[in-house]
């Protein structure tokens, strides 16, 4: 095991120092030169992808050990008038960590501008060449870059076989079928054509048309091949037997049996639980598992989704966010096979009536131990008309405290940027600083992307954990890691890039510690489902665990 | 100071809210714009309620009504307000708290929602509505002891309340006691049998008890429901202010006929037009309904008002077009369907009922671009390839036509209609045995669909293209068939009479061409054909008679006067 990463600067204070009512986030896109600016294309014409937003990813795509940006451009729904996609490398120093990161606009050199009327990004090494590649969904053709290792990308999508023309939303990488290479699967939206767009007028005014005015689409499922191209078993695997308008997807093992399940959320139908069968085939179980719909048995608008235990019981517990009038949902798992809607004991129903939600990950932004939740929010319905100077869509994103069993929203922005109310879609998580505390990418339609800089994590203790196979898949997608605390307590995460809406987020994974200086190990079961146990790890550090270099296996 | 000031300061020295209301009146204020965008006669009610809060300032029911009104309608500040000055009239009135305490959970305000249904339940510990609300407040805050507490105690009042026995299965999910669960919802669904979450709740807890079947019932049940629900569900009190408006009975209405219950749609949507008869809406649903139940005038006149109001709701374009077309005012349905498809073009079954309204106007290139325009929208309508293969077929682009046709069959393999059509296409292609083959498909499907025009139609098809193979024996009992359904039909009269003819069977061949004769006195060529019939029988003066009545009907008729010449040579 090696303890790796920057020192950051300063010794932690502990749990005496917490965020005390100061500003969580900083806004320091201008500083670090983020100039990103999405574009809808909207011109009074009410086209549904026009209100859908982006997303955005934080990934480390030259394994410099710091956070890059890339970031998905919609443009213009009229041909040839697109807008590209931009790459920004992060040139964070060593030795700077805290400090706002510098950012250049390597694009160009990089060749990873697409020009598609771009939604989503997903990020996972799908060649086994230890480097991130970025696979881009669009209201059109699908693209895949591989990452060539030396800066630059190349464009693939037509030879892998993943340029499926419908429109593609959330995607995640992920080894359904345990052989070492990561698989893809595509979460599509409906079928809108721009030249069939209706008039509706759903409030009396024009506006954008409800998704239930189209036909949803059936999602895909690539399997990796192995040799640099995917096969569609969308139909072998009976992904196709169930389908709504996907926006939200992620991939974790929700029933523990080793193999990678996935979780679809759908604006306005039921959502999937697509249980790996690990024979190859999928069947959705969400209906009964309590997942399909909320607590009251209503489809609600599923946007994004988070997954993690919330509540330290050893098993994965969803998130999904939704538009206003209906809450965020909260399905807690019980174990066997079977989820609660816990939106409101936790606390979480209420705040969430006010406001339509996209992005959204659990977070421990204040690392004292407790997962907390990051919602960008932003409406796709005309907001009252007296609001000047705002977009009618723009609504406030929202940070929820978590304390393992409750959440209360708190202010996450003071100062200046206070104001700073827009129309928020996707959103991703890493430590872009090095400062030990996870920030946030935050995706706006028709807006400026925002990078929120954490100022209150490094204050409490944190570790940061990476994992490296010998062999197949490098970063370990899939595999679960359990960290032991002081005293015993198990916390459990997944490695993966996935979930939120149309973004990716960094695969290393962060735990917050509190006050605790030290921790008894860390068990990783391996996406082979061989479990191995790390020790002697260094807190406010990261960790490399090397695959075979534990105990146990 | 004005009289109306004067009762404001008297308001004020009573307890009240003195901070809201402009000066103009009485109650708190609602910005106009936000007013603007409700329906009239929510405008309508909200003044009428201030006008009698201004007449009895100290009455709190006044002040109650009017903080329902605001509460149903959205405005939850000024509704706070409200309610605030009728609790501070009425302590003791445990309405206004409960009532309050949904206000301040639909804003989100869960500490104070809290505080005031406590606050309803002291005022009246026996209240079972307050305390159902204060017991669904608590299980959402997760204190499930005290949730059950208020719960049971609302049932031992009321023991059919609904929401506390929903309550109470949801508390016993909760804690996994599924048989206790079922027992709770089964009793609530007695007094709520189309409550959807109900439903969803007993599917859940049969479902975890291992009654799959049971739970699958449920779960059915609970989609016959409104998809969408509101996360917190408003009291009856608020649901019935709410109700009273033009868009509330819209969507019930709506959701009605969804439903099939057409003549309750119809009754719930003239509520709607009644309350809000500047709605297209309104009257575009109306107009479906009564389409729906059987009233077709009246629903014409609906489709019209609302094309009126909204000349570019392309949905009441699409249904007026539609049902012109039905009652025959092919020019109507023609303008109002290419309006429809021109404002949401996207309309596959607008285009299609475009085409079939040009294809009957007598524009058959025009209604092929229709179809073609459906097709492009999307490519799965089987009902546009039928249409556009026949259109090609009669413009003799037979193997466009076919190629739609086939498509049209493989899109709807059950469509009798499809097959025959096909059949009739691959005749005129050169490929009768092909034909047959589709047709007796075409029969097949028919006589199980019990559809007899078409099964007549096909049958006399076939009998001509069995004739066509030489088989006259089943291509007469096939036109016979035929006959049965179509007794009087002139052409099939006349295919039948050949036929017979060509079997030699001339004394039938001769009965059935006199049957056409006579329903076809003017036709030249069935008076020459019943003079061959009667030549073939040696009947040589009848026969001159026939070719000569064909001559007086249209003098040169080459086939009757050559035959006439060939009878004058024989002589």
């Amino acid at each position: 095991m090696a303890a790796c990463g920057d020192d950051p600067g300063r010794q932690a204070e502990g749990p005496s120092s917490d965020a005390g009512g100061a500003s969580v986030f900083r806004d320091v896109s201008a500083e670090a030169g983020l100039d990103f600016m999405h574009r809808s294309g909207a011109a009074g014409e009410f086209r549904l992808p026009e209100i859908m937003g982006s997303g955005g990813a934080l990934v480390d795509y030259d394994n410099d050990g710091d956070l890059d940006i890339y970031l998905v451009q919609s443009g213009s729904l009229e041909s040839g008038a697109t807008a590209e996609n931009r790459l920004y490398r992060n040139a964070l120093l060593p030795g700077a960590a805290g400090r706002p990161p510098i950012f250049a606009d390597v694009t160009a050199s990089a060749g990873v501008g697409h020009r598609g009327y771009g939604m989503g990004v997903a990020t996972g090494d799908y060649n086994n060449d230890g480097f991130l590649d970025l696979f881009v969904t669009n209201f059109g053709p699908n693209a895949l870059y591989r990452n060539d290792g030396d800066g630059s990308f190349s464009e693939v999508g037509s030879a892998a076989g993943v340029d499926d023309d419908r429109w593609g939303t959330s995607a995640a990488f992920f080894d359904f079928d345990r052989d070492g290479h990561l698989d893809l699967f595509v979460a599509n939206y409906v079928e809108f054509r721009v030249s069939e767009n209706p008039v509706c007028r759903p409030t009396g005014e024009r506006d954008y048309c409800h998704p239930d005015n189209f036909d949803p689409q059936v999602d895909i499922l690539y399997r990796n091949r192995g040799d640099g191209t995917f096969v569609d078993v969308t139909g072998a695997a009976g992904i196709d037997r169930a389908y709504g308008s996907g926006l939200g997807v992620a991939a974790v093992d929700f029933d523990g049996d080793g193999w990678l399940d996935i979780y679809v959320a759908n604006d306005g139908n039921e959502n999937q639980l697509w249980r790996n069968r690990g024979n190859g085939g999928f069947e959705d179980v969400a209906l009964f598992a309590g997942v399909a719909l909320n607590g009251d048995g209503a489809a609600e608008a599923g946007m994004g989704i988070a997954v993690d235990d919330f509540d330290r019981d050893g098993d994965p517990d969803i998130f999904v966010t939704h538009l206003r009038e209906e809450t965020n949902t909260l399905y807690e798992n019980q174990g066997g096979g079977w989820f609660e809607d816990a939106t409101f004991p936790r606390g979480l129903g209420y705040p969430s009536l006010a406001a339509t939600a996209f992005g959204v990950q659990w977070l421990d932004f204040d690392n004292d131990g407790f997962p907390d939740l990051f919602v960008a929010n932003g409406a796709v319905a005309l907001g009252p008309p007296e609001r000047t100077g705002v977009s009618r869509y723009a609504e406030p994103n929202q940070l929820f405290r978590g304390d393992g069993s409750r959440f209360e929203a708190v202010p996450m922005i003071s100062g200046p940027t206070a104001a700073l109310v827009e129309v928020s879609r996707g959103a991703a998580f890493g430590d872009v600083d090095g400062d030990g505390d996870v920030d946030v990418l935050v995706s706006n339609n028709e807006g400026p992307t925002r990078l929120l800089l954490n100022q209150v994590g490094a204050r409490r203790h944190w570790i940061s954990i990476k994992l490296q196979r010998s062999q197949g898949e490098p970063r370990a997608f899939g595999a679960r890691v359990t960290l032991v605390r002081q005293g015993g307590e198990r916390v459990e995460k997944v490695v993966g890039s996935d979930g939120s809406y149309a973004s990716a987020s960094d695969p290393r994974l962060h735990f917050g510690l509190d006050a605790d200086t030290e921790v008894s190990g860390v068990e990783v079961i391996w996406p082979d489902a061989a479990t191995e146990f790390f020790q002697d790890l260094v807190v406010n550090r990261e960790n490399e665990l090397v695959e075979g270099a534990g105990s146990g296996r | 100071m004005t009289a109306r000031t004067l009762l404001a300061v008297a308001a004020c020295l009573g307890g009240l809210d003195c901070a809201e209301g402009p000066p103009e009146a009485i109650g708190p204020a609602v910005a106009e714009e936000r007013l603007a965008s409700i329906e009239p006669s929510a405008r309508t009610q909200l003044a009428s309620a201030r006008e009698a809060l201004r007449a009895r300032p100290q009455d709190p029911e006044a002040h109650g009504r009017l903080a329902m009104l605001l509460h149903a309608h959205g405005f939850l500040e000024a509704a706070a307000t409200s309610y605030r000055n009728a609790q501070a009239l009425a302590p003791d009135d445990a309405r206004w708290y409960r009532l309050d305490a949904h206000r301040a959970a639909e804003a989100g305000d869960e500490t104070q929602a809290l505080a005031k249904a406590r606050r309803a339940v002291e005022a009246d510990a026996r209240s079972v509505a307050a305390r159902a609300t204060l017991a669904e407040l608590e299980l959402r805050r997760g204190r499930l002891d005290e949730s059950r507490r208020h719960f049971q105690a609302a049932l031992g009042r009321d023991g059919d309340n609904a929401p506390a026995l929903r309550g109470m299965a949801t508390l016993a999910l909760r804690r996994g006691a599924h048989a206790e669960a079922v027992v709770f919802v089964e009793k609530a669904l007695a007094a709520r049998p189309d409550d959807p979450n109900l439903h969803y709740t007993a599917a859940l807890a049969f479902e975890r008890l291992g009654d799959s079947e049971r739970a699958r019932q449920h779960l059915a049940a609970s989609r016959r429901g409104p998809a969408r629900r509101p996360a917190i569900e408003a009291p009856p009190e608020i649901l019935a202010r709410r109700g009273r408006g033009s868009r509330a009975a819209l969507a019930a209405g709506t959701e009605l006929l969804d439903q099939g219950r057409y003549e309750a749609a119809v009754r719930a949507l003239r509520e709607a037009v009644d309350t809000d008869p500047g709605s297209a809406d309104a009257h575009n649903a109306l107009g479906a309904a009564l389409e729906q139940a059987g009233h077709p005038e009246d629903a014409r006149l609906h489709y019209q008002r609302a094309v009126a109001l909204e000349p570019d709701l392309a949905t009441a374009r699409a249904n007026l077009g539609v049902l012109l077309g039905r009652l025959g005012d092919l020019d109507g349905a023609v303008l109002h369907l290419e309006a429809a498809a021109r404002l949401d073009p996207g309309q596959a079954d607008v285009h299609i009922a475009l085409g079939a309204a040009l294809e009957a106007r007598g524009h058959p290139a025009a209604a092929a671009a229709a179809f073609r325009d459906a097709l492009a929208r999307d490519p799965s309508r089987g009902r546009a390839h039928l249409r556009l293969g026949v259109l090609l077929g009669e413009a003799g682009e037979l193997e466009d036509a076919l190629s739609h046709l086939r498509k049209a069959t493989v899109l709807a393999p059950e469509s009798g209609e499809a097959r025959h059509l096909l059949s009739v296409a691959l005749f005129r292609l050169g490929d009768p045995a092909a034909a047959l083959e589709q047709e007796r498909l075409a029969i097949a499907l028919a006589e199980a669909a019990g559809h007899a025009d078409l099964l007549g139609t096909a049958r006399y098809t076939l009998g001509l293209l069995l004739r066509e193979t030489g088989d006259l024996a089943e291509a007469l009992e096939s036109l016979e068939a035929a006959r049965i359904r179509f007794p009087e039909n002139a052409d099939l009269l006349a295919e039948l009479a050949h036929t017979r003819h060509l079997a030699r069977e001339h004394g039938a061949a001769i009965e059935v061409q006199t049957r056409v004769v006579a329903a076809r006195p003017g036709d030249a060529e069935a008076h020459y054909r019943l003079g061959v019939f009667l030549a073939a029988s040696g009947d040589r003066t009848a026969a001159r008679t026939a070719f000569e009545a064909s001559l007086r009907v249209e003098p040169g008729f080459a086939p009757a006067s050559e035959a006439l010449a060939r009878l004058n040579r024989e002589r």
